[in-house]
């Protein structure tokens, strides 16, 4: 018996449509697509992949301990080396380049420390803060290294930013 | 007449289903605590689905000094302008007028501008002048002030991929909320239904772009820059999978809260101290 045309048509338009819509759809959807989730599975490891940058302060001990020792021991402690030695130290056994030819000098102007210290309503009170500089100055520097105290002193020409706390009753 | 009547009380029970049925849907969602609580994965799946990453940030702690922000630039390359994190100043002053700032995001931290500059001058070796503009303007004594870290959230029940027409943004089963590049089409529909303004279209790349929780840090056993490079602790990051982890004490003990609950987008990125004010 022969199939009536319509129905033969009906097939064919069918058929079409059964291998057009897989052609595009393993053209359009890739591979590891739905592997994990509604998503491309190879891209979590593609994120993956990427070379961190940040080391925190331990990898930087491996060669200056004394240095990682004496900031640990002080009240900077917490404070990773790379957040004043600017450039995040990247490198590891595969990269081992991005140290020492990056300049590691940090910044030593008023500014780097009052990012942290100079006071705001808004820090937590608890938090070691100076108001005005030249208040801490007078009421503090004075005692300590007369010779530093001008229109052009630095913090750090009193405070050693790897153990900022100074014993006032010591030095003065 | 019969069949009317049957036709009411028909119509009647059907309402009392229908709206019992309803009173089962909209029944209130797990608790904050709980969702915690009830995560699983699959067994046989690679590493890096034996987690479920969560973040703390400690809003008591954090001192604004824009570390975060200044390390998520450098270890994302960040394109200046944009932000995947960012601080927040709040300051409330004795009027109750909530003033809010965060000049450049807070990448330079919080320095008044012409301090800031004087500085600079003075320490001659610096780095720059920072660029931040638009600090909030107020007078008034400043009764309250406070500063919040801002980030993505990680939604668990997240709007922005919802919206995704190719799937380009998706929550990995680990929970991080992620975006393939090579998928993204760049239509910003995520960008604009992200309730917290996380996201944003990279101005090279033409694709979204947003934080990672640093993926390529915590999947080697790092921790994401902004809470490596916090002095203050102000930041948290764990793994909820891990019994031992800090994190799952601190999230176990500490009163917590999440930035706009109303909007049960379910952040997985826990504040301690948010004040009603933050939005
Ligand atoms: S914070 Fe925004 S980008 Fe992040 S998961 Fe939630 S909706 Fe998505
Ligand atoms: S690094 Fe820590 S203390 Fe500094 S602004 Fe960021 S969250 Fe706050």
């Amino acid at each position: 018996m022969k199939a009536p045309r319509h129905l033969k048509r009906a097939l064919w338009i069918i058929a079409f449509l059964f291998v057009a819509g897989n052609v595009i759809r393993f053209s359009v959807v890739p591979e590891s697509f739905g592997q994990y989730g509604d998503f491309r599975g190879a891209h979590l490891a593609e994120e993956r992949a990427r070379h961190p940058i940040h080391r925190g302060s331990d990898i930087c001990g491996e060669c200056h301990d004394e240095r990682l020792e004496e900031k640990n021991n002080g009240a900077h402690g917490p404070v990773p080396c790379e957040n004043c030695h600017f450039q995040p130290y990247a490198g590891d056994e595969d990269h081992p380049e991005a140290h020492p030819e990056v300049s590691q000098s940090p910044d030593r102007s008023q500014r780097a420390c009052l990012i942290c210290h100079q006071f705001f309503p808004s820090r937590p009170s608890a938090f070691p803060q100076v108001a005005k500089f030249s208040e801490h100055i007078a009421t503090n520097a004075l005692k300590l290294k007369k010779e530093h105290v001008g229109a052009h002193t630095l913090c750090v020409h009193c405070h050693n930013p790897h153990n900022p706390k100074i014993d006032l009753k010591q030095n003065g | 007449m019969d069949k009317k009547k049957n036709r009411r009380a028909f119509i009647k029970s059907a309402g009392r289903a229908v709206a019992g049925l309803l009173m089962v849907v909209a029944l209130p969602k797990p608790g904050l605590a709980q969702r915690i609580h009830d995560i699983e994965v699959g067994e046989d799946a690679p590493d890096w689905l034996d987690h479920y990453w969560v973040y703390l940030i400690d809003t008591t702690k954090c001192i604004g000094c824009g570390a975060c922000v200044r390390a998520d630039k450098r270890e994302n390359s960040v394109p200046p302008k944009f932000f995947r994190t960012w601080v927040e100043r709040y300051q409330i002053t004795e009027d109750n007028h909530v003033h809010i700032d965060s000049p450049d995001g807070g990448h330079d931290g919080f320095l008044p501008e012409d301090l800031a500059q004087l500085l600079t001058k003075v320490g001659q070796e610096t780095r720059g002048a920072p660029q931040g503009k638009g600090r909030a303007k107020h007078q008034g004594k400043v009764t309250k002030g406070f500063f919040v870290p801002k980030m993505c959230n990680h939604c668990r029940n997240t709007p922005c991929t919802q919206v995704c027409p190719v799937n380009a943004s998706y929550q990995s089963p680990d929970g991080v909320v992620l975006v393939d590049k090579t998928r993204c089409i760049g239509c910003s529909y995520c960008v604009q239904a992200c309730p917290y303004g996380s996201r944003y279209i990279h101005p090279e790349k033409h694709t979204a772009d947003k934080c990672t929780w640093c993926y390529h840090r915590i999947t080697k056993g790092l921790l994401p820059a902004c809470v490596t490079v916090c002095p203050t602790g102000a930041r948290k990051f764990g793994d909820l999978k891990d019994q031992s982890s800090e994190i799952k004490k601190l999230l176990s003990t500490q009163r917590l809260n999440v930035l706009k609950p109303e909007l049960n987008t379910e952040p997985f990125c826990f504040y301690i101290g948010l004040e009603q004010s933050v939005r």
